[in-house]
């Protein structure tokens, strides 16, 4: 699905000790499973998430989706991909406090219609969200609703690629170990990227790559086989 | 691009952010509120009062000229024969004079002594033709000289004939017997009320030679001179005034000649720049509203960096995310609008009731209301939607 070849990302271009947090590596992943990229504070995890996106452009290098050169796409061509073919969860929920469950679902709905309002109830519910909860604002809700809330947000779409930035940083061990489950469900069909630098919630992944100074490197093997799902 | 489900759904989440900050919301529509409602209700009352003027000035006589003579020695006022020759002017359809005299009046035994009694002919009635409320006018027979027959006002009933009979009841007015054929409606307009007096019995019309008779000096001093409909005012006023000149041997220091029409010209485009004037003064706290709303929405735009991050990290587009806050303004400042156009109405209605003028309901002055809340709602709104689209997503979803 993606193709990453020699990506590049320089902060403080312009000053004279450049600050680079992807080093310029190769990179391929699959069209489905579920991968995660571990490593420390400015490792790059989170820019190689942001380039893979589209929400940032590398400095240099080429990200080919499905065949198609991210890099050159413009403004409005890398805002329908994400609409259309991308889902994200961030490590906050960042729902809207004014906004109920389901329609904190549908601001990411590309149509507006009644068909889309049951399926994103359809997807709440699957998702452990009762019913009485569909009407509630985000601070009636708990934090792990809240992210639950957002997952579904992620989904309603049916989007290719679901991008997690430390999905589970501000839930409890419980609800952190839901949200990788849930994820790990829908990675049977499509692909699911996780960055954190939690490594324990990352034992199911299918892959799992690590990030140490703006380089990667596979450390799948790193985790035993008995620990992996 | 823009489509009516992204406009609905920038309504409703516009609406929903309104509600959630009602109180702010409010205090932000405040200065639109009464921006709107000042605007409203000080054009809608100089509009009511102006109708009211210009209406008093049509009572008076629209579409006619007006021409009064002064006595003096050369000449004490005007004859059949200066009239002959004021009607034979270009323009003119015809002349109705006005002969006036206070005078007594007697019916059965009883004397009332101040009587206002005026001549008319029957070119007045035709153009006065809604003031008869029951009888008839005066007809060419009547205006033989020896006709003795009178049309009395609603006044003159209530003071002396009250209980008596009116259509052909009788009236002795300077040794003569009359015949009641008419009751008129006396003109409410303001000039008349001014010059009632409550002394007078009321006002008796009879034909107006014998009006003539009844002065005893057989000339007119007032005349109003109905032009014809495809003549210009203005130049049958010159052709008047050359006249009378001519009349009075070229002297025009002892007659005058006013044409309404013009006077009424001069009063609308009076009050018109009175309208315009206090509506300018009033558009200021308009101003001062959509600052309001500016602020307001920058404010917003601010406190929900976070949400304008998610939505573009989601795919919103510039112009959707710019549609979304311009609607959010543009619906604060109408929502504003409405409110200051119901409270303009209401003191339009409260100040036209105090001042016992007719309420006019000017959808000119809604359309102008409205109109100018959407445009506050644009002007102001777009600078802060502007700064939301151009917000980076990243950025905005990292902001504290």
């Amino acid at each position: 699905m993606f193709d990453v070849k020699q990506i590049c990302m320089i902060y403080d271009m312009e000053k004279e000790e450049k600050l680079y947090a992807l080093k310029g590596f190769d990179l391929q992943l699959p069209d489905r499973g579920l991968i995660g990229i571990i490593g420390p504070s400015a490792s790059g995890k989170s820019t190689l998430m942001y380039c893979l996106s589209t929400l940032k452009i590398p400095t240099e290098g080429s990200i080919l989706y499905n065949g198609r050169e991210l890099t050159n796409c413009t403004n409005v061509e890398r805002d329908d991909l994400r609409r259309r073919e991308f889902g994200f969860i961030f490590q906050k929920h960042y729902l809207v406090p004014y906004m109920s469950a389901v329609e904190n679902v549908m601001v990411a709905a590309n149509e507006k219609d009644k068909t889309m309002r049951k399926k994103a109830e359809e997807i709440l519910t699957k998702l452990g969200i009762r019913e009485r909860e569909f009407s509630k604002k985000p601070a009636k809700l708990s934090g792990g609703q809240c992210q639950r809330v957002a997952i579904a947000r992620a989904v309603i779409n049916d989007p290719k690629v679901i991008f997690a930035d430390e999905p589970t940083a501000s839930l409890d061990h419980e609800n952190a170990y839901n949200v990788m489950k849930i994820l790990k469900e829908y990675s049977l069909e499509r692909l699911v990227l996780v960055v954190t630098h939690d490594k324990s919630i990352l034992k199911d992944c299918d892959r799992i790559l690590e990030m140490w100074d703006g380089e990667i490197r596979d450390a799948s093997s790193d985790i035993p086989e008995k620990e992996r799902g | 691009m823009l489509n009516f489900a992204v406009v609905g759904q920038s309504l409703r989440m516009a609406l929903q952010n309104i509600r959630s900050n009602r109180m702010r919301s409010f205090l932000t529509m405040l200065g639109i509120i009464i921006g709107v409602g000042a605007v409203i209700g000080l054009v809608t009352i100089v509009q009511a009062v102006s109708g009211e003027l210009m209406g008093e000035f049509s009572d008076l006589g629209a579409g006619t000229i007006s021409v009064q003579t002064y006595a003096s020695a050369m000449k004490y006022g005007l004859s059949d024969k200066d009239m002959e020759v004021l009607a034979n002017v270009e323009g003119v359809e015809g002349l109705s004079p006005t002969v006036s005299l206070t005078t007594t009046s007697v019916v059965g035994k009883e004397v009332y002594e101040e009587t206002n009694v005026e001549g008319k002919n029957t070119l007045y009635f035709q153009h006065n033709s809604d003031i008869i409320l029951s009888g008839r006018a005066f007809n060419e027979q009547d205006m033989s000289g020896d006709a003795y027959v009178c049309i009395v006002d609603q006044s003159y009933v209530k003071h002396a004939l009250l209980g008596k009979q009116v259509l052909g009841g009788q009236i002795l007015l300077h040794g003569y017997r009359y015949t009641i054929v008419g009751i008129y409606k006396k003109s409410d307009n303001m000039m008349s009320m001014m010059m009632d007096d409550s002394t007078l019995a009321g006002t008796i019309l009879v034909p107006y030679k014998n009006a003539l008779t009844m002065t005893g000096n057989g000339v007119v001093n007032s005349l109003e001179v109905y032009v014809e409909d495809s003549a210009d005012m203005t130049k049958v006023e010159e052709r008047l005034r050359a006249t009378m000149k001519n009349l009075y041997n070229e002297n025009d220091d002892f007659f005058s000649v006013y044409n309404f029409s013009s006077l009424m010209d001069m009063v609308d485009s009076a009050t018109s720049m009175m309208s315009g004037l206090l509506g300018g003064i009033a558009s200021i706290s308009l101003l001062v509203g959509g600052i309001g709303i500016m602020n307001m929405m920058l404010v917003s735009v601010s406190e929900r960096t976070k949400e304008i991050g998610l939505r573009k990290a989601l795919g919103a587009t510039p112009g959707r995310i710019q549609a979304q806050f311009m609607i959010e303004s543009i619906v604060l400042s109408m929502v504003g609008g409405f409110i200051g156009i119901v409270l303009g109405e209401s003191i339009a209605m409260i100040a036209a009731k105090l001042m016992d003028t007719k309420f006019v309901f000017s959808v000119g002055a809604i359309m102008l209301g409205f109109g100018f809340s959407a445009a506050v709602g644009i002007i102001f709104g777009w600078m802060p939607a502007k700064r939301a689209s151009e917000l980076n997503p990243i950025d905005a979803l990292r902001a504290e």
